[in-house]
C-alpha cells in the first residue's frame, strides 16, 4: 500500500459524560440515554447504534428521561415535564411540576397516564396524550422528598419510595394503603429508597441506600426477604417480563442477579434467591434495564453495555465507550477544526523535516523528526454557551503566504460564519483576524443546522456551505466572488413536512461536485443533484442503519458503511452494486463482522482508489479492493494482517484486510493532504482519569 | 467419619477398625469399641469402619458398617455388641434419611449379577431385624456415575431424588422414581463437596476456589427440558438452575454441614477458620485459629453442636455461639500439607523429624505436634496433656495449597538425664531468605509442670543445620554436631547475681568448646567413662573419633576408628556397657571394644602415661537401620530397628527388632527377636518405654517394656507383646490392645463416665472408706468375691443383668462373715 506520514495527533480532548438514566421503547425500540450534561441521545437498539442527540437549552436539567407512546419525555430537577420533537429535535412542550424538583417519572402498563414524584413529597399525575400532557390530579403532600416510583401492571396501585418508607397508594382514590418503614444503619443517616418494582403478585422490591434490596408484600406490608446486595448505596434495578429475576446495582458497580425460585416442590413455595453477580463497569452504574432480553446497564463511567440474558449465544456482552460516533472534526489543508461542546478550536497540524525522498527508506512505525508542533490558533466560545450542534471550516486554496479560512458553526438557534485570514503562514506568530459574516440570505430562513460541510469544487473554484437544517432542508450556499458573503444556490426537501409526527431524520450527508447523498434513520439513502434539486436514485433499502457513506473521488460510486460492518459499493448511475460490492457482499470474515465497533469513516486512498481506509474506535483498517477476501474463519486482527509498509509488505500474503491497533479510540482519520493521514486519537487512559474515583472496595479480606 | 447421637451427649468417631465413643460433657473418651476384639487372624483392612448411623428404630443403637460387608448393631451407652449382620453389598458410604437407611455400594462379587457397578440401595432395616442374620436390601438407583475419590452423595428428606458429584464440576439429580431423569449440571469451577438442604431444595457445593456454590431451581428447570422435549417445541425458557455463591475462602471447600432447620450452613477448609452462614440472609461469622486444617464437619440432630475434625485428628465440638465446647485429641498428626503421594511414600519422610522422645517426668512422649509446637501425649491413657509451643509463630494456611509456606520447624531436641532440662533446635529456611537457626534451653519446673525459656543462641553452628543434640549422662553438658563439620559443648553456668536481684541465683548455658575433625561432618555423639575418665565419641561420616575430655572440659583426640569403606558413613553410635562401641553404618554393624592400658606405671615423675587400645571385636552386615535404643533395665543390651522391603508386595516392608547382648569378655551376640509386617508410609519412629506395670527384672526381656511406633498415618501403636514373646507369630497391628477382656476394659472406662446420682452415691461410699478412719470390721472382711460381685452390678445394665436368683446366693453367701478356714475345718474336725 502507499506508505503515509501520520499524524498522531492526541490534541483532542474529548470527554464523554456520565449516563444518567436510560428507558427503552419496545414499539420503536430506540433507547433515550440521558447524560449528566443534560444531552439525551437516542440510540437503536437494533443497530446498537447512536442515531441522534438532543441537546438542552441552557435552563434544561434531565435527571429521567420516559418514553411514552413512542414519544420522548424528560423531568428533572428544574421541574418541567418536556415533550420532545424527535423530528426536529427539540423540546415541543413544556409542564412544570406543581411540586418543585422532579426525582421520579413512570408510566402505567397501558402508557396512558405518567406519573412524577417531587422534591416536595407530591405525587402528581398526568395524562399523555399525543403531542400533550395533561394535569390529571396530586396525592396528597408527603412531609418528604419521592426518590422513585413504581407503577402496578392493574394501574391500581402505585408504590413510592421516599426517605425511610416505601408507601403504596390507591391511584383511584389517592389515598395510602400502606407505609412500609426500613430501618437505618447509622441512627442520623436517612435511608433513601433509591429504586423500586412491583410484581403482579404485589410484591414491592426496593433497593436503598444501606445497599440492601428488600422485598415486601404490599398487601400485608410485611418485609419477605432483604438481600445485602451491595456494601453501598443500590441505584437502580429492573425486573424482568417474566417476574422471575431482578438486576440490580449502584455505586457498588456490580451487578446482581435475584431469582424467583421454587425450594419446596410439594408446598410450592417459592422465594428470592441472590444468584449471578456481573462485573461490567468500573464506576456508579445509574440505570439498568431489559430491552429485548438484552440487559442494558450504564452509569458514570460512561460505558453503555448491552448484556445478552439468552444463554446460548456467545456473544454475550458488548460495551461501548461513548466515543462520538461521528466526528467531530473537519479538516481543511492543514487545519484542524475540533468541537467541544461549547467551544471550537482551530489547530494547525505539525510538520516534520524529513523530505519526501528519505520516506522510502523508513519503515513501518519509525518516528519522524518533528520541525513544528502543532499549534492552537484560535479557541471560540460559543454564542451565549449554548452547545454546539455541528461546525465545518473550508478555504479556497491559494498560492499566496497569508490564506482565508471559512469557519462556521450551528447552534440550537442559528448559524454562524465566520472569516479567518492568517497574514503569514511560516511565521511563528502569524497575524490573525477574524470577521463574523453578519448577514445570511434571508431565503435561508435563519434556521439552525444540523450537519454543515464547506465543500470546494474544483470544477467551479468555488466554495459552498452546505448544511442540512432541523426541517430536514438540505440548503446549498455558495461564496460570493468578493468574499463578503454567502448566497443561496439551492435548497433540497429531503424529508417531506407535511406528514405530522413523522421522526424521520436525515443524520448523514456527503458530497461530491452537484451530487449530495444523504442517510435518513428509516434506512433509505439517496443521492441527490443539487443543480436540478431532485433524486438521482436511491439505493435499495437495508435492514441496518449506515454509519458513514463516500463518494468515489472519481467513478460515480457511493460507498456505504453499514451498523453491522457491512460495505457497499453502489454505482448511482447505473443504478447498480459494483462488481466488487457483489463479490465481497458474502464473503466478510466472520471476525469482521463480529466486532461491535461501528464504522466511523470511511474513504478512499487519493493515490490508489482501489484501496479504502476506514476506521472504528480500535482499528484503522485499509481494505484493497484489489486483493481477495480472507478465508471466513480466518483470524483478521492478527499480527499477520497488520498494515505495513510497501518495502515489508513484498514478502507476505496478499490480502485484502489489514488491520492496525497502534490506535486507541481513534476518533477521526482523514487524509487532509495527499500522503499525509491524520488519525485523532483519545487515550483510555486520559477518558478514565478524568472520571469521579469510583468506590474502593477490599477484594480479599472481611 | 463422625457421628453425634440424638441428645449430642455421645460423640461417635471411628478410626480404623475401633469406634470411639466420647462423652460430649467431659471431653473423655467413654469407649472404644470393635467387633473383632478376638480375632487376630483377620485382616485389619477387611473390618476397618467405612460408616456410622444411628438406629433409626432405637435412639440408643448405632451400627458401624464395616469394609468387609458385615453390619454391627452397638448399644453405645453401654458399650455393648448387641448383634451383626451379614449384608450383600460391599459397602462405600451410608446415609440416614428420617427412617430409612441407604446404602452406596456395589454388590459382592459372590452374587455378581448383571452389574456390579455403583449402586444405591435402601437397607431394610426395621424392628424385626433382630430376629434375622442378614439384612436385604433394595436397588433404588442403579449405574451411579459417582466420582469415587470425592464420594460427594446426598439423599433429599422426602426420598425423591439423591445428588452428588460425578467427574471433576458435574453435579447430577437423579430422581428415584423415574430412572430416566438424571440432570447433569457443569459448574466451572471444580466442586469439592456437597450439601442437600434439610427442607428446601437446593445444594450447597464446595469449590475449589474456595467459593461455595448454592444450587436452586433444579428441578423446575429439569422438568421444562423434559416438557420441551416432548412436545418438540423450543421455547426460549431458562434452563439452567439459579447459582448462588457465598464466598469467603480463599482455598478450597473441604467440608459442608447444613444444620438439622437449614438455616445455618457451616463450611471449613485448610484456613483453620469454621465459617457459620446465615443461609437466608448470607451473613457470616467465624471461629478462627482452630489449630489445623478442617477435614470434616458434622453438626449434631439437636443443633446445639457442631463437630469439627481436623487433619491432625483432633475434634473441636463447637456450640452455636462458635464458641469452642470440648477438644477432644490424642495423638496428633501434624499432616498440614496436602497429602502429596510421592511425599508419603518416600522411604525417609516423617512427620515427627525430632522422632519420638520418652519424658520421664510426665510418663509420655514428646514429639512434633502442630507447627512449632512439642505434644506431649500420653500412651497410658491415650491422651494428649499439652501442646508446648517452642517457636511462637502463627500457623498461616498457604495462598496455594501446592506451594506451602516455609515454617520454623522443631528438628532436634533432647532431655538431660534427670529430665530437668530441654533443648531443641528450630529452623526457618525458606531458601530465599537467611536461614533463622534457634537453639534454646528450657528448664522444667515440676511444681507446675511448666516449661521455661532459659537460654536462647541464635545461630549456634552458623547459618548450619544442627544434626545432633546429646546430653552428657549425669552432667549438665550439651554436645551438639552441626553440618558446619564441628561439634560443641555448652555447659551450665551460674550467673552473677545482677545488682538488682541479688538474692536470686540464675543460670545459664554458655558455649564452652568446639572441634573438627578432617573437614567432615559430624553425626552422632556418644560418651564413655572408662577408668573414671572421660570420653566421648563422634562419628564423622565413616570414621568414629573418641576425644578424651579433659578436667578443665577441653577436649583432646584420642584415636579415631576407621574400618568401613569411604562411601558408608555411620549412622548412629551407640555403647554397650563402657567399654563397647556399636557403631552403625548405612549397611552394616561394628562393636568396637575399648581396653586402658596403663603403660608406665612406674615413672611417677613423669605422671601416667596411658593410651587406649582399641579394637574392632565384631561386624555384621544390617541393611537400613532405623533406630538403636539401650534398653531401659540393662545397658549391656542395645534393640535394633531394622527394616526391610517385602519382595512380593511393594507397598509393604518388615519391620525387624533385633538384640545384641555383649557378657562379659565374649562375642557379641545378635538376633532378631520379633518382626512384624507394616504398610509403607514413609519413615517408622520408635520409642521404648519402661513398662511400670510390671516389676523390673534383672534379667532383660522385651517383657517389661513398651515399644511404641508411629508412621505418618498418625497413629501411635504398641508393638504387642504376646506377639512379641512367640518369635514365629507375625504381629497383627490392631491399632489399639483390645485383648484386655470386656470387663476390665469397661471398668476402666467407666470412670469416665459423666457422673450420675448412683455413681455419686457409690463414689461418695468408695472414698469415705479410702479416706475415713479404718472400720475394723470393713477392712478385716474384705472378701475378693464380694467386691468383685458389687462391682458387677454397679456396672452392669440392669437389662443385662442375669436372673437375680443366678447370682443373689453367691453375692448373700459373699457377704457372710467370713471364718479363719482353719478355724472353722477345726471347729468342723471338732
Amino acid at each position: 500500500m502507499g506508505d503515509y506520514v501520520v499524524h498522531r495527533a492526541r490534541f483532542f480532548d474529548y470527554q464523554p459524560k456520565a449516563i444518567q438514566s436510560m428507558n427503552y421503547d419496545d414499539t420503536t425500540k430506540k433507547l433515550a440515554i440521558s447524560r449528566s450534561d443534560s444531552t439525551i441521545e437516542i440510540w437503536c437498539t437494533k443497530n446498537e447504534y447512536l442515531e441522534s442527540i438532543i441537546y438542552p437549552t441552557a435552563d434544561r436539567q434531565v435527571e429521567t428521561v420516559l418514553w411514552c407512546q413512542s414519544q420522548l419525555l424528560s423531568s428533572g430537577l428544574d421541574g418541567f415535564i418536556v415533550l420532545y420533537d424527535l423530528a426536529r429535535l427539540t423540546a415541543k412542550k413544556l409542564v412544570p411540576s406543581i411540586g418543585g424538583a422532579i426525582w421520579c417519572m413512570n408510566k402505567n402498563k397501558s402508557e396512558t397516564k405518567i406519573v412524577v414524584g417531587t422534591e416536595d413529597g407530591y405525587v402528581v399525575l398526568y395524562e399523555i396524550q399525543i403531542d400533550g400532557i395533561l394535569f390529571e390530579k396530586s396525592f396528597n403532600k408527603l412531609d418528604s422528598r419521592i426518590l422513585s416510583i413504581a407503577w402496578h401492571k392493574d394501574e391500581e396501585i402505585l408504590v413510592t419510595g421516599g426517605i425511610d418508607n416505601i408507601r403504596v397508594w390507591d391511584v383511584n382514590t389517592g389515598q395510602v394503603l400502606q407505609r412500609l418503614s426500613l430501618g437505618r444503619i447509622d441512627k442520623n443517616k436517612e435511608t433513601l429508597v433509591w429504586c423500586l418494582a412491583i410484581t403482579s403478585d404485589f410484591q414491592i422490591i426496593s433497593g436503598d441506600s444501606r445497599g440492601k434490596v428488600c422485598v415486601w408484600s404490599a398487601e400485608h406490608g410485611n418485609l419477605i426477604k432483604s438481600f445485602q446486595t451491595h456494601s453501598v448505596d443500590v441505584l437502580c434495578l429492573c425486573l424482568d417480563e417474566a417476574e422471575k429475576h431482578v438486576y440490580c446495582s449502584g455505586i457498588d458497580p456490580s451487578i446482581v442477579q435475584l431469582d424467583y425460585v421454587t425450594t419446596a416442590e410439594q408446598e410450592n413455595f417459592k422465594t428470592w434467591v441472590k444468584s449471578n453477580i456481573f462485573y461490567n463497569h468500573t464506576h456508579d452504574v445509574r440505570s439498568i434495564l431489559i430491552a429485548d432480553n438484552q440487559l442494558i446497564s450504564s452509569g458514570v463511567d460512561t460505558k453503555i453495555v448491552f448484556k445478552s440474558l439468552e444463554k446460548k449465544s456467545s456473544n454475550t456482552t458488548r460495551k461501548y465507550n461513548s466515543m462520538p460516533q461521528k466526528s467531530l472534526i473537519q479538516t481543511c489543508q492543514d487545519f484542524v477544526l475540533l468541537q467541544h461542546d461549547k467551544h471550537l478550536e482551530l489547530w494547525k497540524l505539525g510538520q516534520s523535516g524529513e523530505e519526501s525522498s528519505d520516506l522510502n527508506e523508513k519503515k513501518d512505525g519509525d518516528f519522524l523528526p518533528i520541525l513544528r508542533l502543532p499549534k492552537k490558533f484560535i479557541h471560540l466560545n460559543s454564542k451565549n454557551d449554548l452547545n454546539i450542534i455541528c461546525s465545518s471550516i473550508g478555504c479556497i486554496p491559494s498560492k499566496n503566504s497569508s490564506q482565508t479560512i471559512w469557519l462556521s458553526y450551528s447552534d440550537l438557534n442559528s448559524i454562524h460564519i465566520y472569516k479567518i485570514e492568517i497574514s503569514s503562514k511560516q511565521l511563528l506568530e502569524p497575524k490573525i483576524k477574524i470577521d463574523k459574516i453578519k448577514s445570511l440570505p434571508l431565503a435561508c430562513g435563519n434556521r439552525p443546522a444540523v450537519m454543515m460541510k464547506f465543500y470546494y469544487s474544483n470544477l467551479t473554484n468555488q466554495l459552498r456551505l452546505n448544511y442540512l437544517t432541523n426541517k430536514s432542508t438540505l440548503q446549498c450556499l455558495y461564496l460570493l466572488n468578493d468574499e463578503s458573503g454567502f448566497a443561496l444556490e439551492s435548497s433540497i426537501q429531503c424529508i417531506p413536512q407535511d406528514l405530522l409526527l413523522t421522526d424521520n431524520r436525515v443524520f448523514l450527508m456527503d458530497f461530491k461536485d452537484d451530487y449530495v447523498a444523504t442517510c435518513d434513520t428509516d434506512m433509505n439513502v439517496i443521492v441527490w443533484s443539487l443543480k436540478t434539486q431532485t433524486q438521482i436514485c436511491t439505493l435499495p433499502r437495508y435492514e441496518k442503519l449506515a454509519t458513514c457513506v463516500k463518494f468515489h473521488p472519481s467513478k460515480n460510486c457511493l460507498l456505504v458503511c453499514y451498523t453491522n460492518r457491512k460495505i457497499v459499493e453502489y454505482d448511482y448511475e447505473l443504478n447498480e452494486y459494483t462488481d466488487w460490492s457483489r463479490i465481497v457482499s458474502e464473503n466478510w470474515p466472520k471476525q469482521w463482522l463480529k466486532s461491535n465497533n461501528k464504522i466511523m469513516n470511511c474513504f478512499y486512498d487519493s493515490r490508489d482508489q482501489d484501496k479504502i481506509i476506514l476506521h472504528d474506535e480500535q482499528y484503522l483498517t485499509v481494505l484493497n479492493k484489489s486483493e481477495k477476501m480472507p478465508e471466513f474463519n480466518e483470524k483478521i486482527f492478527q499480527p499477520k494482517y497488520a498494515i505495513k509498509s510497501t518495502i515489508e509488505n513484498g514478502h507476505s500474503k496478499k490480502n485484502a484486510i489489514h488491520v492496525s491497533d497502534k490506535y486507541r479510540y481513534i476518533v477521526h482519520a482523514s487524509e487532509p493532504m495527499k500522503g499525509q493521514l491524520l488519525i485523532v486519537e483519545v487515550t483510555p487512559l486520559s477518558v478514565s482519569e478524568r472520571l469521579p474515583p469510583s468506590l474502593k472496595q477490599k477484594k480479599f479480606g472481611t | 467419619m463422625l457421628l453425634l447421637s440424638h441428645d449430642s451427649k455421645y460423640l461417635f468417631s471411628a478410626s480404623g477398625s475401633v469406634l470411639n465413643v466420647y462423652s460430649a460433657t467431659s471431653g473423655e473418651i467413654v469407649y472404644r469399641l470393635s467387633y473383632t476384639d478376638n480375632s487376630e487372624e483377620s485382616n485389619n483392612n477387611e473390618v476397618k469402619i467405612v460408616s456410622l448411623c444411628l438406629n433409626p428404630y432405637n435412639k440408643y443403637q448405632l451400627f458401624t458398617f464395616h469394609l468387609n460387608s458385615v453390619i454391627c448393631l452397638w448399644d453405645y451407652e453401654d458399650g455393648l455388641l448387641l448383634k451383626s449382620f451379614e449384608l450383600k453389598i460391599k459397602i462405600k458410604k451410608i446415609y440416614n434419611v428420617k427412617n430409612s437407611i441407604y446404602a452406596i455400594g456395589e454388590l459382592k462379587k459372590s452374587s455378581k449379577n448383571e452389574n456390579d457397578s455403583i449402586s444405591l440401595y435402601k437397607l431394610q432395616i426395621d424392628n424385626s431385624i433382630k430376629n434375622k442374620n442378614l439384612i436385604e436390601h433394595e436397588l433404588i438407583v442403579s449405574n451411579l456415575s459417582i466420582n469415587l475419590d470425592k464420594l460427594q452423595f446426598a439423599i433429599d428428606q422426602n426420598e425423591k431424588y439423591v445428588a452428588y458429584i460425578e467427574g471433576r464440576r458435574k453435579l447430577v439429580i437423579n430422581q428415584f422414581k423415574s430412572n430416566n431423569s438424571v440432570k447433569k449440571f457443569q459448574s466451572k469451577i471444580e466442586l469439592t463437596c456437597l450439601a442437600l438442604h434439610p427442607n428446601e431444595d437446593c445444594i450447597a457445593t464446595g469449590t475449589t476456589s474456595g467459593k461455595i456454590i448454592i444450587w436452586y431451581n433444579y428441578i423446575n428447570c429439569a422438568h421444562i427440558n423434559s416438557e420441551e422435549d416432548s412436545n418438540g417445541k423450543k421455547r426460549n425458557l431458562n434452563s439452567k438452575p439459579t447459582e448462588s455463591v457465598l464466598h469467603w475462602h480463599s482455598l478450597p471447600v473441604v467440608s459442608l454441614s447444613f444444620t438439622t432447620e437449614g438455616s445455618i450452613l457451616y463450611s471449613g477448609g485448610h484456613e483453620c477458620v469454621l465459617v457459620k452462614w446465615l443461609f437466608k440472609t448470607g451473613q457470616k461469622d467465624f471461629k478462627p485459629r482452630l489449630g489445623a486444617p478442617i477435614s470434616s464437619i458434622t453438626s449434631s440432630l439437636d443443633n446445639t453442636f457442631c463437630a469439627v475434625k481436623h487433619l491432625d485428628n483432633t475434634i473441636h465440638l463447637i456450640g452455636a455461639n462458635m464458641k469452642v465446647v470440648q477438644t477432644f485429641s490424642s495423638f496428633l498428626c501434624p499432616n498440614f500439607k496436602t497429602t502429596n503421594k510421592d511425599l508419603v511414600n518416600n522411604m525417609d519422610f516423617t512427620f515427627y523429624p525430632i522422632g519420638l522422645n520418652y519424658f520421664k517426668k510426665l510418663n509420655c512422649i514428646v514429639t512434633n505436634g502442630r507447627p512449632g509446637h512439642l505434644q506431649f501425649y500420653s500412651y497410658s491413657s491415650d491422651k494428649l496433656l499439652f501442646n508446648l509451643d517452642i517457636v511462637n509463630e502463627n500457623y498461616i494456611s498457604p495462598e496455594n495449597l501446592n506451594k506451602p509456606n516455609a515454617h520454623t520447624e522443631i528438628e532436634c531436641l533432647a532431655f538431660n538425664h534427670d529430665s530437668t532440662w530441654l533443648v531443641t533446635v528450630e529452623r526457618r529456611n525458606d531458601s530465599v531468605t537467611t536461614p533463622e537457626i534457634k537453639l534454646k534451653f528450657w528448664c522444667y519446673d515440676s511444681t507446675n509442670n511448666k516449661f521455661s525459656l532459659n537460654t536462647l543462641v541464635r545461630h549456634p553452628h552458623s547459618y548450619d543445620k544442627i544434626t545432633k543434640l546429646k546430653f552428657k549422662p549425669n552432667e549438665n553438658t550439651l554436645f551438639t554436631c552441626g553440618e558446619d563439620g564441628c561439634f560443641k559443648s555448652w555447659t551450665l553456668v551460674k550467673n552473677r547475681p545482677s545488682s538488682i536481684d541479688q538474692n536470686q541465683i540464675k543460670y545459664n548455658w554458655v558455649y564452652s568448646t568446639c572441634n573438627g575433625y578432617r573437614d567432615m561432618y559430624p553425626s552422632d555423639i556418644e560418651f564413655f567413662e572408662i577408668n573414671n575418665k572421660d570420653y566421648v565419641a563422634v562419628s564423622f561420616e565413616h570414621i568414629a573419633t573418641l576425644w578424651k575430655i579433659d578436667y578443665d572440659k577441653s577436649l583432646s583426640f584420642v584415636d579415631d576408628l576407621i574400618h568401613c569403606a569411604k562411601d558408608d558413613p555411620i549412622k548412629y553410635l551407640k555403647k554397650i556397657d563402657n567399654s563397647n562401641l556399636l557403631v552403625v553404618h548405612n549397611e552394616c554393624l561394628n562393636v568396637w571394644c575399648f581396653k586402658h592400658n596403663v603403660l608406665d606405671e612406674n615413672d611417677l615423675l613423669s605422671g601416667v602415661e596411658e593410651s587406649l587400645e582399641t579394637r574392632c571385636i565384631w561386624s555384621q552386615e544390617v541393611k537400613d537401620v532405623l533406630k538403636v535404643e539401650t534398653s531401659p533395665s540393662n545397658d549391656s543390651n542395645v534393640l535394633i530397628f531394622v527394616r526391610e522391603h517385602l519382595k512380593s508386595d511393594e507397598s509393604l516392608i518388615k519391620i525387624k527388632i533385633g538384640s545384641i547382648e555383649i557378657s562379659n569378655n565374649s562375642e557379641p551376640s545378635f538376633k532378631y527377636c520379633h518382626e512384624f509386617v507394616q504398610d509403607l508410609n514413609g519413615l517408622v519412629n520408635f520409642v521404648v518405654v519402661p513398662n511400670d506395670s510390671i516389676k523390673r527384672n534383672e534379667e532383660f526381656s522385651l517383657e517389661n517394656v513398651h515399644i511404641l511406633y508411629a508412621d505418618n498415618f498418625g497413629i501411635i501403636k504398641k508393638v504387642k507383646k504376646s506377639s512379641l514373646s512367640n518369635e514365629n507369630l507375625l504381629q497383627n497391628n490392631a491399632d489399639v490392645d483390645l485383648n484386655e477382656t470386656m470387663w476390665e476394659n469397661r471398668k476402666i472406662l467407666a470412670k469416665n463416665l459423666p457422673e450420675s446420682n448412683l455413681a455419686r452415691i457409690i463414689d461418695t461410699n468408695k472414698s469415705n472408706r479410702i479416706n475415713g478412719e479404718k472400720d475394723q470390721f470393713i477392712e478385716e472382711n474384705r472378701n475378693g468375691f464380694f467386691e468383685s460381685n458389687l462391682n458387677r452390678i454397679e456396672t452392669t445394665p440392669a437389662y443385662l443383668m442375669p436372673k437375680i436368683g443366678t447370682f443373689c446366693y453367691d453375692t448373700l453367701r459373699s457377704m457372710l462373715f467370713k471364718l479363719d478356714e482353719k478355724k472353722y475345718e477345726m471347729q468342723n474336725g471338732l
